[in-house]
C-alpha cells in the first residue's frame, strides 16, 4: 500500500499540470546527455572542442593592455542582481580571467558591487586569481566594495567612480536593467573601450548602442568555456547546442502540424493526427 | 575538504530543489526549511554590505591624502545611512496621511484671491518627508537621465550604414511613433494607422525574436546550473578551475 | 547651402542634444496642460487602446464577485509615473467589482508606494482593510517568496497571518488565487509567469514598464500572461477603460496629460535620427564625389 501511495504521490503532479512532464524527461534528457559528454572527455575520447570565434572575448587582451598602455584602472561591474541570479555567477567566472590578466599587467582592478554577497564571492575570485599568477602582493580588497542595493543609486555611484577614475577599460557583465544605458553611455563619455555582456533582452540594444563590443546572450554563458583551457568547461557547450538543436526540431515539427491544420482541418479526423494534437494539447499547453 | 563540502552541500540542495519542483509532495518539508534558510541568508547578508560601506567610506574619510571633497562625499554617505536608518526604525513605514489648510493665490480674477485648500499630506518622517520628498525625486531624476542617453545614443548609433541597420531604423522609427498618440495624428493624413502597424511588429516579429533568445538564454542557464549541481563550474566558492 | 546646413548640424555635439531635450521636454510639459492639446490626446488615445490591454481588463471584468486576487507591486519611485497608475485602476476596478485584494510587494520601495495607492483608493471607494484588503507588505525572498507562495500564502506572505480578514480563510495557497496582478519594474512578473503561472496554472496579468514589454510578448502570445498594461500607454489605457465617460476633457488623468511630452520626445529623436542620417549620406556622397574626381 506504501508502494501504491508512493506511485499516487509520483504521478499526482503530471495529472494536475502534464506539462511537466515534458519538463521533466527534458531536464533528464540534457542531463543525461551532459554527463555522458564529461565523462568521454575523461575517458579521453574527446580531446579537442571547436568553438566559434566570439569577438567580445577576443578583445578582453586588447581591453587590459589599452589600459595598461593608458596608465589607467580596469573598472568592472558585475550587475546588480545577487549571487543567486545566474548571470552572475557567469560574470564571476570571466572576472576570474579578467584578474588574471590585471595581475599580469599589473594594472589596478577596480570593482564596484551591489550585493554583499557578490562582494565577498569576488574577493575570493580576484585573490585566487592574483594568486595563480603569483602576484598575491598586488591584491587589496578594498578595491571590490559595496555601494549599495538601489538601482539608481549604484548606477549613480558607479557614474561617479567614471567619472573621477576615468579607468582605461569597463567591462559591464552581468544582470542589469534599466540603468545599463547611464554607465555605458557615460563610459563612453569617458573615452573608455567597453566590453559589455547580458541576458537581459531588453538592455542588449542599450549596450550594442554604446559599448565597443557585446557579448549577446548565451554568449555570456559560454563565456567562461570559451576562455577556459579545461576541455571539461568547453564541452558543456556542446550539451547547449544538442538542446537547442532538440527544441527547434520540436518547434519546427509543430509549427508544420499547426499549420496543416490550419489550412486543412479536416486532417483532424485522421487518426496520427488526432493523435498528435492531442500530445500537443496536453503535454505542451 | 574546504573545496569538497560547498561542492557537496550546492549538490544535494540543488537536487532536493528540482525534486520539488516537479514532485512537491516528496520533498515538501525540506524544501520549505531549504527556502527560509535562502531568506534569511539574503536578508542577513545586508548587514555586510553595510559594514563594508561603512569601513571604506569611513577610512576614506580618515586618510588625509584622499581630496577634501571626496572625505565629505564619504562622511555625508555614513550620515546619511545612520540618520536614515534611526528615523526608520523611530517612525516606522505606516503613513500618516492628515488633511493640511493651506493658501494659495488663485490670479485667474482681475484681482487676485486668496483661496483655502485642504490637502492632504503624508506627516510620517520617514515616509512622507525622506521617502516621498527626498528619495523619490532623486530617483526619478537619476532615471530620467536615460531620456538624455537614449537621445544621444540613438543620434550616434541609428545610422543605415548597410540594410540590416535600414530595417532596424525603420521599425524603430515605426513603434517610437505607432506608441505614441503623435504618430496616429501625423499619419491620418495618408490614411494609416501606424499604431496598428506598431503592433504588429511588436507582437509578431519581436514576439519571434524574443522566442528565440529566451529559449537560448533558457538552455545556457540551465546548463550553467547543471555545472553548478555537478561541481564543473566553481566560481562561486572562488575557484574557477 | 546644403553644405552649409549639413555643416551647421554636423555642430551637434551630445550636449546640444542634451539641452534640446531638456528645453523641449520643459516646454511640452507645460503646454500638456493646455485644453486643446489634452482634448486632442484624449481623442486619439480612447481610439488606439491596445488589445492586451483590453486582454487584461476584460478578464479582471469577468472574474466572479468576492473572487480572491493578489496585486504585487514591484517598482521603485522611479518608475511611479508608469506604474503607479497601473495599481490605481487595478485597484479601482477590483474594489468596484468587489473582489478581495491581498496586495504585497516584492521591492522594498514598492510596499511604501503601494500603501499610499491601496489607502488613497480604498478612501475614495469607502473599501476597509481586512475586510475588502489585506496589505501584506514588503515580503523578502523574490523567487523564493513566490515558489514558496504555490505551496502555503501564509508562509510566504507573514503578515497575512495576524490578519482577521473572513476571505482569507479558503485561501491555502497561491493555487486558490483566481488572479495574480503583478506591476512590476524587473523580473518579478516573469518570477510570477513561469513559477506559478506554469507551474501551478495561476492565471497571471499585469503592467509593467515600456522597456520591459517586447520581453514580454511571447508570454501573452502564448495566453501564460492575460493581457499586459506596458508602460504609459498602458496606464492611459487602463484610466481610459475604467473611467470610459466621466473622463472631463478638460481635466484629464495625469497619465493622459503625461502622453503629450512622451509623444514630443519621440518624435525629437526620429528627428534626431532623421539628422544623423543625413550628415552620414551626405558625407558619403561627398567621398565618392571627391573619388570620381580624382580618377
Amino acid at each position: 500500500m506504501e508502494v501504491g501511495y508512493l506511485f499516487y504521490k509520483v504521478i499526482q503532479p503530471f495529472k494536475e499540470n502534464p506539462s511537466i512532464f515534458v519538463s521533466f524527461i527534458f531536464l533528464l534528457s540534457i542531463s543525461y546527455i551532459f554527463l555522458y559528454y564529461i565523462n568521454s572527455v575523461k575517458k579521453g575520447k574527446i580531446k579537442e572542442v571547436f568553438i566559434r570565434r566570439i569577438p567580445a572575448l577576443n578583445y578582453i587582451d586588447e581591453a587590459v593592455g589599452r589600459s595598461t598602455e593608458l596608465g589607467k584602472p580596469i573598472l568592472y561591474i558585475p550587475g546588480i542582481m545577487d549571487i543567486d541570479n545566474i548571470q552572475t555567477i557567469a560574470s564571476l567566472s570571466l572576472l576570474s580571467y579578467i584578474a588574471q590578466k590585471s595581475a599580469l599587467y599589473e594594472t589596478e582592478l577596480i570593482m564596484p558591487v551591489s550585493r554583499s554577497v557578490v562582494m565577498t564571492v569576488a574577493q575570493e575570485v580576484i585573490k585566487e586569481a592574483y594568486l595563480k599568477v603569483g602576484r598575491s602582493d598586488l591584491y587589496r580588497a578594498d578595491r571590490v566594495f559595496y555601494l549599495t542595493d538601489d538601482q539608481f543609486g549604484y548606477a549613480a555611484a558607479v557614474d561617479g567612480i567614471i567619472s573621477r577614475e576615468r579607468p582605461g577599460a569597463i567591462f559591464l557583465i552581468g544582470a542589469f536593467y534599466a540603468e545599463s544605458l547611464i554607465l555605458a553611455e557615460t563610459g563612453f563619455s569617458a573615452g573608455a573601450i567597453q566590453i559589455a555582456g547580458t541576458a537581459m533582452i531588453t538592455q542588449l540594444p542599450f549596450f550594442i548602442a554604446a559599448c565597443d563590443y557585446v557579448l549577446i546572450g548565451e554568449e555570456l554563458f559560454a563565456a567562461s568555456a570559451y576562455l577556459s583551457t579545461d576541455i571539461i568547461d568547453k564541452i558543456t557547450l556542446k550539451t547547449q547546442d544538442i538542446s537547442k538543436a532538440i527544441v527547434m526540431s520540436f518547434v519546427f515539427v509543430a509549427s508544420i502540424f499547426n499549420s496543416l491544420i490550419s489550412a486543412y482541418p479536416n486532417l483532424a479526423n485522421l487518426p496520427i493526427f488526432n493523435t498528435i494534437n492531442f500530445i500537443i494539447k496536453t503535454f505542451f499547453k | 575538504m574546504k573545496r569538497e563540502l560547498p561542492l557537496f552541500i550546492t549538490a544535494i540542495t540543488g537536487i532536493i530543489i528540482i525534486i520539488n519542483f516537479i514532485f512537491p509532495e516528496l520533498t515538501g518539508g525540506i524544501t520549505e526549511t531549504l527556502r527560509d534558510w535562502t531568506i534569511m541568508i539574503a536578508s542577513f547578508a545586508i548587514i555586510l554590505g553595510i559594514l563594508n560601506l561603512i569601513i571604506v567610506n569611513l577610512r576614506k574619510s580618515l586618510e588625509p591624502i584622499t581630496h577634501l571633497e571626496d572625505r565629505i562625499f564619504s562622511l555625508i554617505v555614513i550620515l546619511s545611512l545612520v540618520i536614515t536608518t534611526i528615523i526608520g526604525l523611530v517612525y516606522g513605514i505606516k503613513a500618516n496621511i492628515q488633511s493640511l489648510l493651506i493658501f494659495k493665490i488663485n490670479d485667474n480674477y482681475v484681482f487676485p484671491l486668496i483661496e483655502m485648500e485642504f490637502i492632504k499630506k503624508d506627516m510620517n518622517l520617514f515616509t512622507g518627508i525622506i521617502f516621498n520628498s527626498i528619495y523619490t525625486p532623486l530617483n526619478s531624476a537619476t532615471f530620467s537621465l536615460l531620456a538624455f542617453f537614449i537621445a544621444s545614443a540613438a543620434y550616434r548609433a541609428f545610422r543605415a550604414k548597410n540594410f540590416e541597420a535600414l530595417i532596424l531604423l525603420l521599425s524603430a522609427t515605426i513603434i517610437m511613433l505607432g506608441r505614441v498618440p503623435i504618430g496616429d495624428y501625423l499619419f491620418s493624413i495618408f490614411g494609416i494607422k501606424i499604431s496598428i502597424i506598431a503592433d504588429y511588429i511588436i507582437s509578431v516579429l519581436n514576439a519571434a525574436a524574443q522566442r528565440a533568445i529566451l529559449i537560448a538564454i533558457g538552455i545556457g542557464t540551465i546548463i550553467i546550473s547543471l555545472k553548478l549541481l555537478f561541481g564543473v563550474e566553481k566560481s562561486h566558492i572562488g575557484k574557477s578551475e | 547651402m546644403l553644405r552649409s546646413i549639413i555643416n551647421l548640424l554636423k555642430r551637434i555635439t551630445r550636449r546640444t542634444i542634451f539641452f534640446i531635450v531638456a528645453l523641449v521636454l520643459a516646454l511640452s510639459i507645460i503646454f500638456s496642460n493646455v485644453g486643446y492639446i489634452q482634448k486632442i490626446n484624449l481623442y486619439i488615445l480612447s481610439k488606439s487602446i491596445s488589445w492586451t490591454s483590453i486582454k487584461a481588463y476584460e478578464y479582471i471584468e469577468n472574474l466572479p464577485e468576492g473572487s480572491v486576487v493578489l496585486l504585487s507591486a514591484d517598482y521603485a519611485p522611479s518608475t511611479k509615473v508608469e506604474n503607479d497608475p497601473v495599481v490605481q485602476g487595478f485597484l479601482a476596478q477590483a474594489f468596484r467589482k468587489n473582489l478581495k485584494v491581498i496586495a504585497i510587494s516584492l521591492w522594498p520601495d514598492g510596499a511604501v508606494l503601494l500603501e499610499n495607492n491601496i489607502r488613497m483608493v480604498a478612501l475614495k471607494m469607502n473599501k476597509k482593510e481586512d475586510e475588502d484588503f489585506v496589505i501584506g507588505g514588503y515580503v523578502v525572498g523574490g523567487a523564493v517568496a513566490v515558489e514558496k507562495m504555490g505551496i502555503n500564502l501564509k508562509n510566504a506572505i507573514p503578515l497575512l497571518r495576524g490578519s482577521n480578514a473572513p476571505f482569507l480563510n479558503n485561501i491555502k495557497s497561491a493555487k486558490d488565487l483566481k488572479l495574480v496582478f503583478c506591476v512590476a519594474a524587473g523580473d518579478t512578473l516573469q518570477y510570477y509567469i513561469r513559477i506559478l503561472g506554469a507551474r501551478y496554472g495561476v492565471p497571471v496579468s499585469g503592467g509593467c514598464t515600456a522597456v520591459m514589454a517586447a520581453e514580454m510578448y511571447p508570454y501573452i502570445m502564448s495566453n501564460q500572461l492575460i493581457g499586459l498594461f506596458a508602460g504609459l500607454k498602458g496606464a492611459c489605457d487602463y484610466q481610459l477603460l475604467e473611467l470610459k465617460d466621466q473622463i472631463d476633457p478638460n481635466n484629464v488623468p495625469e497619465s493622459v496629460k503625461n502622453m503629450f511630452p512622451q509623444s514630443i520626445i519621440h518624435l525629437l529623436i526620429v528627428i534626431f535620427i532623421i539628422i544623423a542620417n543625413l550628415i552620414y549620406f551626405y558625407e558619403r556622397y561627398e567621398i565618392k564625389k571627391n573619388l570620381k574626381r580624382k580618377f
